[in-house]
Order: structure tokens, then C-alpha cells, then sequence
């Protein structure tokens, strides 16, 4: 398995690009996209998923432009949009039949997968209820069956964690770590948790832009010796959090532990190890930063 | 107050950026072009026995506010109806429904909206009427005032009810739009013919307004011509050989009385939408589940297993298209309400019942009215629910997904004629059998290619309903099921234009996936 981005572009319009020369290979394993909301994930991963085309730049699936041929990437995808809607008067496992069918599957196979998916994604329960009366949390699972109905490929998850309690995160992404061996699996976020503990390679994206591509550890180092820590006084928390790019902060009684970055120490502080979060928000809350 | 003027103009917004609105402003330019016939023309709309009106500002004038008070408030109720729901889907009618606006000035706001849409169809209908009485009359004076005041004492209030009504009966039957749409069609054909000959009253059951008007020219016709046959007629009137005579009308004077019955129906309505209010059901929607949602979630001991069990069942690739269009079909008929199956059963006994003459001029295009919403949706569902994403990435988009729409839709039509089929074959009248099959395909490849265009159904809804009205007063030429004895040559018209809409269709869903 082999995808490859080689410089796409996605322009809105005339002054507006969703995404701007991007460029990635990926092969079997778990990538997570990382990036603040607005970055350019969806916009990616559409493209990726057929539904929408790049302006340039050509999507390559081994070896074949999938921009020409669409179907080999449908044929073998599995894809999970950030908002979608259902029909309000079916069932999951009827709505699991029909994009089933829509994707080509049938007969007592589908069946049979249908039921073992429901059952792996908690839905069991609820097999007799209308998806008009089903929570978020539960429609979410729903969409990631239907990902999976055709036993992709190439699996497409753009923000799956949303709506799953810590529990079912925790499922989740154990089914994707069994899942993913000989398939490439692309899944998006803004919270870099979710992808912490499943991502095998991490992207991160900033404005449009691929900013950084590695495994977490490669990617941690970018922030490494830039990551401090120190207490300020409660009052203080609001000026210094103008002044300098906060990664958290931890309020006690009087006095609030800040985790900062920055390029040189700020008396009081000390050095701490540099984690994911510290790169990430090193990587896209810092414009000053010049970014090799 | 803050809050009805960004949820009105949001609404008339939205609409009048949609592909739809274009289109709807197209056929009004077209329809104030038709509604009063220039002096060259081979139809009438208005007549009294042989005469019509001198081409003047008045004559354009009453009859185009008379004709648009009719035809607007026909296919303006479709064009608009369904907007609450449309808050519901799009998720914003929830957001509403926790701020501290009330019911009233929510479902006004609404009203607002939709009558500001019909409006502005109306004002450019207007326009449209000033341009032809400036083209085509002899004496191109226009007194502004005469000429407007037709249109706000006639149109106006009729289009400010349909506005009402058209959120009425959203309150009333939220997600039955069938039952909204024959409520309508009922109200507006019952006060358009029931309403009795003779003096004007304050309490007139005439909503359209049209009565008053017409009476007013025929007294006119009647007093300048005192013996000849007036008998009025309203309608697309076809040619008749002999030029039609002309009588030089002047604009009637707008009673006391009249004024008040209009502006009673005005206040009847905002009423009847106070009333609504309280049974308004706030998007509350949820709320009624919640009960059912006993959430047992499974043992957490037993999910810390990972057995993923699914990973074993592969499910075979078949890629049929018939197993698509038998699970479309499914969807189709959980579409469906119970009462919907009774009224599919009754016009099936119907069908079989009644003479076959009957059977195929009314049951036919009634029972296939009923279903309406089934083909507007065929294509359109999709994009109503959110999960065309789904479509668009499965495998063969068009040559399996969006076909098999189709042929599952023409399943339906010619499902619905069966007995009449069946009927028509006993009498080995094949003729009949393919006019009504074509009739079929031709509403599919309309309802299909409409959707395509403007991912909305509201469009073909629309279009079905004017062409049911003419088909139940029996017009020939919208008659595209053959029950008035097509030529040939109307089939096959009927089948090219078929061809050529689903082409288009089909070329237009091609860039969808792109
Ligand atoms: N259809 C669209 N038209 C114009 N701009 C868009 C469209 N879709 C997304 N964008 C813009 O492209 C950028 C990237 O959006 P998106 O890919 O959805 O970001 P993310 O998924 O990372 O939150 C945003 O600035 C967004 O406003
Ligand atoms: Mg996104």
C-alpha cells in the first residue's frame, strides 16, 4: 500500500486556499493529521477521498492518479466525513445495509459483518432504533461502522473521537492498531491526545500548510529545550499568557503553574521534557517562530 | 424584536441565492408575460362570452393581479412551504429554540419571510406588467396608483395568507408534507369555487380576492352591452376563430367593504397563527425520544476484549445493481406513514373500481400526487440529510448509485399504475400500457434532472402540482400519461424530452464527483 500527495493544492477562490503545496507519502500504518481547526485536514482528506479534486497536484494511489481514476480509490476506501447526516427512519443495521450496498457489498457476508460491527462498536443494544432517536455519540459510532463495511484499504477517519467517551476512545483506538498492519489509515484531529496514543506517524498542519511529518518522537524533538515551566501569581496569568505562547496551566491556591514556550529562559523558570502538545502548539500557535 | 429581523432576512436571503429562486424568477417574468394576453395573442385569460379588455393600463393591470393572486398563491404555498423544517435539519430551529424568543414572534418571523419571497416573485411580476402595458397598449399612460392598487388589495393579502398558511399547517403536521400539501390544495380550491355569487360581505370566504374583481367587470361588461351573453370565463382560454370583441374598462373602485373582507382574512390568519403558537413544538423534537433511549451500554468488562470479531466476516463484493434498487425500494417505503399505505391501497381499489376512463384521467395522477415527495427526494434526500458524502465515495457513483435512484423511482410510478396496467393489458390496450409507462419515465427523468439541478426537491413539487391542476381540469397539453388520447406524436415528444432530461441529469451529476 502506497498513497502519495505530491504538491497538491486546494483553492477556494481567488485569494483563498484550503490547502497550499502539499506533499506526503504514506504507507501501511497509522497516520494522524494534526492541526487547529481551519487548518486544511477536511480539505485534505476529501481530496484524498475522492469528493473533491485538487486544483494541482496529483493524488497517487499505488502508483495510480486517482484524480483520473476515482474508482480504484473508492473501490478500496473506507471513509468517515466530519459532519454527515442519516435517514432519520432506519435502524443502524438497515442504514449499514444501504451504504453497504451503495458500496458494493451484499448478500449474507454483509450480514453477517454488519452484526459483528455493531456488536464491536457497541450498537448491539440499539439495533431496533431509529437513528432519528440515536445520541451524537452513538451516530458517530455508526458512521465508523460504515467506514469499515468493505474492509478498506485505505481508511479515512476525519475527527472520529468526537462524541466517543474516554471508554470507547480507548476501543477505538485499539481497533485501529489491529486494523492497520497492512492498510493505511488517515485519521484527523485538533486534540492531540487522540492521536498520541494511536498515530504511528504524526502531520501537522498550520494555514493550509504541511508543517511538520515524522514519527511523534521525531516531531516531539522539535520542540525539545524550548519547553519551560514556572508559578506566577494568579493575577499575572492574563498579561503573561499575552506575552509569551502558554501551552497549559495548572491553578493551585494563590499561585499557577505555566507551561510556556519560548526561546530562551525566563527567570524563575526551569526546563522541562518537551512533549507532543508542547510541539504542536510550538509548530502552530507561533507565527514568529521561523519554521525549518 | 432583536430577534425577527435576522431570522427573516436569513431566510429570504438564502432563498434568493438559491439556484431555485432564478429559476422561479424566470417563470414569473414568463408568467406576468402570459398572464395577460398581448393584443396579438391566440389565448385569453379573462373573458366575459365573447369580449375581453382593450389592451390599457387597467385592463393589464386587474387581470394580471387577478391571474397572480390565483397562480402565485398556488405555487408560492410549495415554493415556501417547509421552512420550519428546514430550521429543524439544518440544526439552527434547536438554537432558537433555547433562546428566550417566543413561539409567536418565531412562527412570525417565519410568515415574514416567506411573504417577503412572495413578494418580491410578485413585485417582478409587477414590473414585468409595466413593461408590457408600455409595449403593446395603444395609450401607454399609466396612472401609477390605479395601477398598483389591484395588486395590494388583491395579490398582497392573498400572498401575506399563503404566507401564513404555509407555516399553519407546518405547525400542525410537522413532518407530513403530503398532508400540508393537500390541506392547501384543498383551501385553495375550496374558497376559489365555493365562493358564492352576489354582494360582497365582510366575512367572504374569498381569500384570493378574485371575486370581487371579476364581478366588479363583469357589472362593466354588463352595463355597456346590457343584452349580450357575458357569462365570465377565468382560465388559459384557447383561441376562438373570430377576434375576440373589446370593451374599454375603467379601474373599479375598491369598496369599503371589500377592503375590510381583505384585511379580515389578514387578521383571521395572524389569529389562526396565534393559535398555532401554543401547540408550536419549539424543536423539541428530541425530547419525545429521550423516554424510549434506555441506554444499556454493554458490560465495560466485556469491551476490554478486542476480539473484532468482523475482521472474519468479509462481505463478499458483488457490485449488483439490483440489490441496490430492492434496498432504495426499502428506503422508499419507510418513507411512507401509515396513512400514506391506506391511501395506496384505496386508490389501488380505486383503480380497479371505477371506469378505466376515470381511472387513468384522476386516480392515476392523484395516486401518483400522493408519492410526490418519494421522487422529489429520489436524488435530493441526500443533500436534505447531509450524507451525499456517502454516495459520492461509494464505488461507480453513477453508473450503480444514482442509476439505481432512478430505476427505483420509475419502479414506484409504474407500480403505483399497476392495476391500471393490468386493466388496460386485459383490454389488450398496449397503446395505453406504453403512453402510461412513458408517462412514468418522463416524471422520473423531470423529478431527477430538477434535483440535480438544484438539490432540492421543492422545485419538481412545484411543477407537479401546477401540471396536476391542469391535469385534473384537462388540459391536452400537459397531459403526459395519455389519458387524453395522445397522438403519437406526443409520445414521442414525451420520450425525446425524457431522454434529453435524463442526459442532462446525468452530465450535470458528473461534476458532482469531480
Ligand atoms: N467549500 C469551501 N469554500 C471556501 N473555503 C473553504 C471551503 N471549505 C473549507 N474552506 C476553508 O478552507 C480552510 C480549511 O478548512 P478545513 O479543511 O475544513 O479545515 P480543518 O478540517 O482543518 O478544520 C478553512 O479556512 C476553511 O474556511
Ligand atoms: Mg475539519
Amino acid at each position: 500500500m502506497n498513497l502519495e500527495l505530491d504538491t497538491i493544492t486546494k483553492k477556494y477562490n481567488a485569494n483563498k486556499y484550503g490547502v497550499h503545496d502539499f506533499s506526503l507519502e504514506i504507507n501501511a500504518g497509522i497516520l494522524g493529521l494534526l492541526g487547529p481547526n481551519g487548518a486544511g485536514k477536511s480539505t485534505v482528506l476529501k481530496m484524498i477521498a475522492t469528493l473533491s479534486k485538487p486544483s494541482s497536484g496529483s493524488i497517487k494511489l499505488n502508483g495510480k492518479d486517482i484524480r483520473k481514476h476515482p474508482n480504484v480509490m473508492r473501490k478500496t476506501l473506507g471513509y468517515l466525513p466530519q459532519d454527515f447526516g442519516v435517514y432519520p427512519e432506519l435502524t443502524p443495521p438497515e442504514f449499514l445495509a444501504y451504504i453497504g450496498a451503495m458500496k458494493g457489498l451484499g448478500g449474507k457476508a454483509l450480514t453477517l459483518r454488519v452484526d459483528a460491527l455493531l456488536e464491536e462498536l457497541n450498537l448491539s443494544t440499539h439495533r431496533k432504533t431509529p437513528l432519528g432517536q440515536v445520541s451524537g455519540g452513538m451516530k458517530q459510532r455508526v458512521g465508523i461502522a460504515q467506514a469499515l463495511l468493505n474492509d478498506p484499504e485505505v481508511l479515512i477517519l476525519d475527527e472520529p473521537t468526537v462524541g466517543l467517551d474516554p471508554e470507547e476512545r480507548l476501543r477505538f483506538g485499539a481497533l485501529l492498531s489491529d486494523l492497520a498492519y497492512d492498510k493505511i489509515v488517515l485519521l484527523s484531529s485538533h486534540i492531540v491526545s487522540d492521536i498520541e496514543s494511536i498515530a504511528d506517524q504524526v502531520a501537522i498542519m498550520n494555514q493550509g500548510n504541511l508543517v511538520a511529518y515524522g514519527a511523534q518522537e521525531e516531531i516531539t524533538t522539535l520542540a525539545a529545550g524550548k519547553v519551560f515551566e514556572t508559578m506566577i501569581a494568579k493575577q499575572a496569568v492574563t498579561d503573561f499568557k499575552k506575552q509569551h505562547t502558554v501551552v497549559s496551566s495548572y491553578r493551585s491556591d494563590a499561585s499557577c503553574k505555566v507551561r510556556y514556550i519560548a526561546d530562551k529562559l525566563i527567570e524563575n523558570s526551569q526546563a522541562v521534557t518537551a512533549s507532543l502538545e508542547d510541539a504542536f502548539i510550538y509548530l502552530t500557535k507561533q507565527p514568529s517562530y521561523a519554521i525549518s | 424584536m432583536q430577534f425577527r429581523n435576522p431570522i427573516s432576512t436569513g431566510n429570504y436571503i438564502r432563498h434568493i441565492r438559491s439556484y431555485a429562486f432564478l429559476i422561479t424568477m424566470a417563470v414569473s417574468i414568463y408568467g406576468a408575460f402570459t398572464f395577460v394576453p398581448t393584443p396579438d395573442a391566440s389565448y385569453a385569460t379573462l373573458r366575459f362570452g365573447a369580449y375581453t379588455g382593450v389592451y390599457n393600463a387597467v385592463w393589464v393591470s386587474h387581470v394580471s393581479a387577478t391571474m397572480l393572486s390565483v397562480f402565485l398563491s398556488l405555487v408560492g404555498f410549495f415554493l415556501v412551504q417547509g421552512s420550519i423544517k428546514k430550521d429543524a435539519d439544518l440544526g439552527i430551529g434547536q438554537l432558537m429554540g433555547a433562546t428566550v424568543m417566543s413561539n409567536t414572534r418565531y412562527l412570525f418571523s417565519k410568515v415574514c419571510s416567506n411573504f417577503l419571497l412572495l413578494a418580491t416573485i410578485a413585485v417582478i411580476a409587477i414590473g414585468m406588467s409595466v413593461v408590457l402595458t408600455v409595449l403593446y397598449s395603444d395609450d401607454p399612460t399609466i396612472t401609477l396608483h390605479t395601477f398598483i392598487l389591484p395588486y395590494l388589495m388583491i395579490t398582497i393579502p392573498s400572498l401575506f395568507c399563503v404566507a401564513v398558511f404555509s407555516i399553519f399547517f407546518e405547525v400542525l403536521f410537522f413532518e407530513q408534507r403530503i398532508v400540508q400539501y393537500i390541506l392547501f390544495f384543498g383551501l385553495f380550491l375550496g374558497t376559489l369555487l365555493y365562493t358564492p355569487e352576489g354582494q360582497t360581505n365582510l366575512l367572504s370566504t374569498d381569500m384570493l380576492g378574485v371575486h370581487y374583481i371579476t364581478q366588479m367587470l363583469e357589472q362593466q361588461v354588463q352595463t355597456q352591452l346590457p343584452n349580450a351573453d357575458t357569462l365570465m370565463n377565468i382560465g388559459f382560454i384557447a383561441a376562438i376563430e373570430e377576434p375576440d370583441a373589446m370593451i374599454s374598462f375603467s379601474a373599479i373602485p375598491f369598496s369599503l367593504l371589500f377592503v375590510g373582507s381583505r384585511v379580515l382574512w389578514m387578521l383571521l390568519c395572524c389569529a389562526l397563527l396565534i393559535g398555532g403558537s401554543f401547540i408550536f413544538h419549539r424543536f423539541s423534537l428530541q425530547s419525545k425520544y429521550d423516554e424510549n433511549e434506555v441506554v444499556v451500554e454493554e458490560d465495560t468488562e466485556e469491551s476490554a476484549q478486542f476480539g473484532h470479531s468482523f475482521l472474519q466476516h468479509r462481505a463478499a463484493q458483488m457490485g449488483g445493481l439490483f440489490s441496490l434498487i430492492i434496498i432504495e425500494l426499502k428506503l422508499l417505503y419507510k418513507q411512507n406513514s401509515y396513512w400514506q399505505h391506506l391511501a395506496v391501497i384505496a386508490g389501488f381499489i380505486f383503480m380497479f373500481r371505477s371506469s378505466l376512463d376515470i381511472a387513468h384521467t384522476y386516480v392515476l395522477p392523484l395516486l401518483w400526487a400522493l408519492q410526490l415527495t418519494k421522487w422529489s427526494g429520489l436524488v435530493t434526500r441526500e443533500y436534505t440529510y447531509n450524507n451525499h458524502c456517502f454516495s459520492s465515495t461509494a464505488y461507480l457513483p453513477i453508473q450503480r448509485v444514482f442509476m439505481a435512484k432512478v430505476l427505483a423511482g420509475l419502479a414506484v410510478a409504474i407500480g403505483l399504475a399497476l392495476p391500471l396496467l393490468l386493466r388496460y393489458g386485459i383490454a389488450a390496450n398496449f397503446e395505453a400500457i406504453i403512453n402510461i409507462s412513458i408517462g412514468g419515465v418522463a416524471m422520473v427523468s423531470c423529478a431527477v434532472l430538477l434535483g440535480t439541478l438544484t438539490k432540492s426537491g421543492k422545485l419538481f413539487e412545484v411543477l407537479f402540482i401546477v401540471i396536476l391542476y391542469a391535469n385534473l381540469n384537462q388540459i391536452a397539453f400537459v397531459d403526459y400519461f395519455g389519458a387524453m388520447h395522445a397522438t403519437m406524436q406526443h409520445t414521442i415528444m414525451l420520450l425525446v424530452m425524457s431522454v434529453v432530461m435524463m442526459a442532462l441529469a446525468i452530465y450535470r451529476k458528473t461534476f458532482d464527483y469531480e
